[in-house]
C-alpha cells in the first residue's frame, strides 16, 4: 500500500534477542570495574549507537536499501532498541582495548578479532530475523565495514585519550 | 548540483563552528554530536519512512546531499546554538544568536526544498522551525546535565 515490506508480525526471536542483549549488556557495563570517567563512558557507549544509526541510515534506505531491520521496513521502537544494543558492544571494545593497553602495532590484530566477532553476531542476527539482506548485500560487505569502523574507533580512542579534556 | 550546494553550505557551517569559541571539552562536544546525530536521524526517518510527511529524494546525488545535511549541516548548527546558550554571554545575545541559528536552519530547509531533496506534504516551515527549537532545547538540557558529571582524567593502567 505504502511501500512498506513486512516480514513478521509477532514478538519472537528477534525481539527477544534485542531485549536480552540489552539487559545482559547493561549488566555487563554496570558490573565491570570502573575504568573511565563518567563522561568518557557515556561517549564510548554512544559511539556504538551512533555508528549503528549512521550506517543503517545510509545502507538500509533508498537509493541502496541493502537491508531491512526487524519486522518491517518502517522505523519501529525495536529498530531504535536494536541500535541501542550496540552501546555495550562499543563500550566493551574500548574497555578491553584500554584494559590490555594494546599497542598500535597490535591494534590491527585486535580489530581483526573484533571484526570476526561482529560478523558472527551479525550472522546470528540475520538468522533470527533482525536483518533482512536484499539487493545483493551480504555479511562480506559488513566485514569490510567492521574493519573500517573499528579502525576509526581505535583512532577515536587515542584522540579522546589525548585531547578529551581539552576545552575548545 | 545539489550536492555541491550542500557541500558549500556545510563548509560555511564548519568554518563558523571552527572559529567560534565553544566552551565545551572535546568529550562533551563529541557526546553532544552523537546525541544530535541520533535525534536528527530518528526524526527525519520517522517523518520520511513512517509518516511520509517529509519525503526525501531517492536519487543518488540527492541522497549524498541529504547525508551532508543530516550529518554536518543540521548537527553542527544545533551544537553551535547549544554552545551559545551555554556560554557566559548576556541572556539577550544568547537568545538573539540562537534565534539566528534557527533562522539559518530554516534557510537550510528552503535550500533542500529548492534543490528537490525534500518535499513538504503534511508539513510546513513553521512545524520545521518548532522541531528545531525543541531539538535545541532538548540538547541544551542534556548538555547541562552532561557538563555536571564529574571531571577526571583517564584512569592509569
Amino acid at each position: 500500500m505504502n511501500g512498506i515490506r513486512y516480514y513478521d508480525h509477532n514478538f519472537n526471536a528477534n525481539e527477544w534477542f534485542i531485549v536480552i542483549s540489552l539487559i545482559v549488556g547493561t549488566l555487563v557495563v554496570l558490573k565491570l570495574p570502573k575504568r573511565f570517567t563518567n563522561k568518557t563512558t557515556c561517549v564510548y557507549l554512544l559511539c556504538g549507537v551512533f555508528t549503528g544509526f549512521f550506517f543503517d541510515h545510509i545502507l538500509s534506505v533508498l537509493p541502496v536499501s541493502y537491508y531491512d531491520i526487524n519486522d518491517n521496513s518502517s522505523f519501529q521502537l525495536m529498530d531504535f532498541l536494536s541500535h541501542v544494543m550496540y552501546a555495550p558492544f562499543s563500550y566493551l571494545f574500548f574497555y578491553i582495548y584500554d584494559f590490555f593497553n594494546i599497542k598500535p602495532n597490535l591494534s590491527l590484530l585486535f580489530i581483526l578479532g573484533w571484526a570476526f566477532i561482529s560478523v558472527g553476531i551479525e550472522l546470528f542476527s540475520e538468522y533470527i530475523g533482525i536483518f533482512h539482506y536484499q539487493n545483493g548485500y551480504n555479511s562480506y560487505y559488513s566485514f569490510v565495514i567492521y574493519l573500517v569502523v573499528q579502525s576509526l574507533w581505535v583512532r577515536f580512542y587515542r584522540i579522546i585519550k589525548a585531547y578529551g579534556e581539552k576545552q575548545f | 548540483m545539489s550536492i555541491a550546494v550542500l557541500a558549500m553550505f556545510a563548509w560555511l557551517v564548519m568554518i563558523v563552528f571552527a572559529i567560534v569559541p565553544k566552551g565545551f571539552t572535546l568529550t562533551e562536544m563529541v557526546f553532544l554530536y552523537f546525541i544530535i546525530g541520533i535525534l536528527t536521524i530518528t526524526q527525519f526517518t520517522i517523518l520520511d519512512v513512517n509518516l511520509h510527511w517529509v519525503p526525501v529524494t531517492r536519487s543518488v546525488e540527492g541522497s549524498f546531499a541529504i547525508y551532508i545535511c543530516r550529518f554536518i549541516v543540521i548537527p553542527f548548527q544545533i551544537l553551535l546554538s547549544v554552545c551559545i546558550l551555554n556560554s557566559h554571554m548576556k541572556a539577550k545575545w544568547r537568545w538573539v544568536l540562537s534565534a539566528t541559528i534557527v533562522i539559518s536552519l530554516c534557510l537550510g530547509d528552503r535550500i533542500y526544498l529548492w534543490a528537490g531533496l525534500i518535499t513538504f506534504q503534511r508539513w510546513n516551515q513553521l512545524y520545521s522551525a518548532l522541531m528545531y527549537v525543541v531539538s535545541i532545547a532538548l540538547v541544551w538540557l542534556i548538555a547541562r546535565w552532561f557538563v555536571c558529571l564529574e571531571k577526571g582524567e583517564f584512569k592509569k593502567t
